[in-house]
């Protein structure tokens, strides 16, 4: 017989146990709890991982002008970082392209970080694939070093809030990938 | 943290690899533990099999239909090689209830099923806390403790490593409760319990959690509602099997 067949077997042990749990864990729970409006971690940090605030950048587009993630403030953010050499990057290209004009108007931006390649190339590219959304530039690798992007594709899903929800490495995304990850985006 | 591991030209997913390995480890015990209570080894490795087949698929028709607004439009999308396109939950029923369906036409009951599956949900367990501890995910809240770990430049709770030691020790003593198990169910239900604190043991440690009642952390009082549920069911099992024992026992005489 083991002991565990004897607690069993023993009614007022097994009921002493089920009340100490009732009131350890009880209390343990209560101690557990968060103050109204505190957040149960701690302030949030940036890191480029789900949990954390997305790292800030400030990049050209192909245009010329700047764009950084606090100019997106209060948009739900698809961060694509690729390059034209990089196959599954160029197939998952129109995706992105169709879900930017789907959920646009509902408040998501698809932006593309082109990893050190000229302008005049990755023009040409996004022309004959007519994406209409902003690609930029990050001519020094300096983007790609902060977001630590070991893959390419890697594809960053930020909130309203500026937190990364999630990283997809690798690809090529489907576009239900894209368009049901952003659609959780915009519903929170 | 190590969520892609780079093996020359090949990048995989380590999340991906670690739960595999701990669902061949979990089949094995499975099937072990099977053995112990009367079921054969290849019956309960092929329920495992066809489980895992149709869960895969359960999971991702799972994640379309929670998206279908989306899917409804592109159908290819379900045959999409994007593991991140899985709804776990849906495919661990539909796993689940193929396996059972497997078994249970091979004469084994719902009870003596869930008391095979035991040890090896136990490891699976521990693999996927190993596997969110290597990819970064579930991350505990900041701490000013010795043992806490620097992600990204904060000390924080190792939350996958308490979660770790909890679903090792669980699988130790499960493992070890299931050679001789007191009444059929009851091993599942040590499962449960262990679960059970597992959740309400960790929770307070993590950084993020779903907060009710005036911030009570929901999954901690699911943890708690679980453990007592289990014991309760442990004892209730025991009581009805011991009677029928003794009532069989008085029929002989």
């Amino acid at each position: 017989v083991t002991i565990w067949q004897r607690l069993l077997a023993n009614r007022t042990a097994w009921t002493a146990l089920m009340v100490a749990v009732l009131v350890l864990g009880g209390a343990w729970t209560w101690i557990g709890r968060v103050a109204p409006g505190a957040d149960p971690g701690g302030p949030r940090a940036i890191a480029p991982r789900p949990g954390f605030l997305a790292p800030g950048f400030a990049l050209e587009t192909l245009q010329g002008s700047s764009l950084s993630l606090a100019d997106l403030q209060g948009k739900a953010v698809v961060l694509n970082f690729w390059a034209t050499w990089c196959l599954p990057c160029r197939v998952e290209m129109p995706a992105l392209e169709h879900t930017w004009l789907d959920w646009q108007d509902e408040g998501l931006i698809i932006v593309a970080v082109n990893l050190q390649e000229s302008r005049g190339h990755v023009a040409d590219y996004a022309g004959e694939l007519g994406l209409t959304f902003p690609v930029l530039l990050d001519q020094d690798g300096s983007v790609f070093q902060q977001y630590q992007v070991q893959l390419y594709p890697t594809t960053f899903f930020i909130g309203r809030d500026g937190v990364i929800h999630d990283v997809v490495f690798g690809g090529p995304m489907a576009e239900t990938l894209i368009a049901s990850k952003a659609a959780e985006l915009l519903g929170e | 943290m190590f969520p892609v591991l780079r093996i020359g030209p090949l990048a995989l997913q380590t999340a991906g690899l670690v739960i595999l390995l701990g669902f061949w480890l979990a089949l094995e015990l499975a099937s072990r533990q099977g053995a112990r209570q009367g079921l054969q080894k290849e019956t309960v490795h092929n329920a495992g099999f066809y489980g895992a087949i149709v869960g895969i698929i359960g999971a991702r028709l799972g994640y379309a239909i929670v998206h279908w607004p989306i899917y409804r439009h592109d159908l290819l999308g379900l045959i999409a090689l994007n593991p991140q396109t899985l709804h776990p939950l849906a495919g661990l029923i539909t796993g689940a209830i193929v396996a059972f369906l497997y078994l249970r036409k091979r004469g084994a009951s719902l009870k003596s099923v869930v008391d095979a599956a035991a040890p090896g949900l136990a490891v699976v367990m521990g693999f996927q806390a190993l596997a969110d501890f290597v990819s970064g995910q579930g991350l505990g809240a900041t701490a000013a403790v010795p043992w806490g770990i620097s992600v990204w430049g904060e000390v924080r709770h190792p939350v996958q490593l308490y979660e770790l030691g909890l679903w090792v020790l669980g699988a130790l003593l499960i493992w070890r409760a299931g050679r001789a198990i007191p009444a059929p169910g009851t091993l599942f239900m040590l499962f449960l319990a262990t679960y059970g604190v597992a959740l309400l043991l960790v929770e307070p440690f993590r950084a993020q959690s779903t907060l009710i009642l005036g911030g009570i952390r929901a999954e901690q009082l699911a943890g708690l509602l679980a453990l007592l549920a289990a014991l309760w069911l442990m004892r209730a099992w025991w009581v009805r099997s011991a009677g029928s024992t003794s009532q069989g026992r008085d029929g002989a005489a």
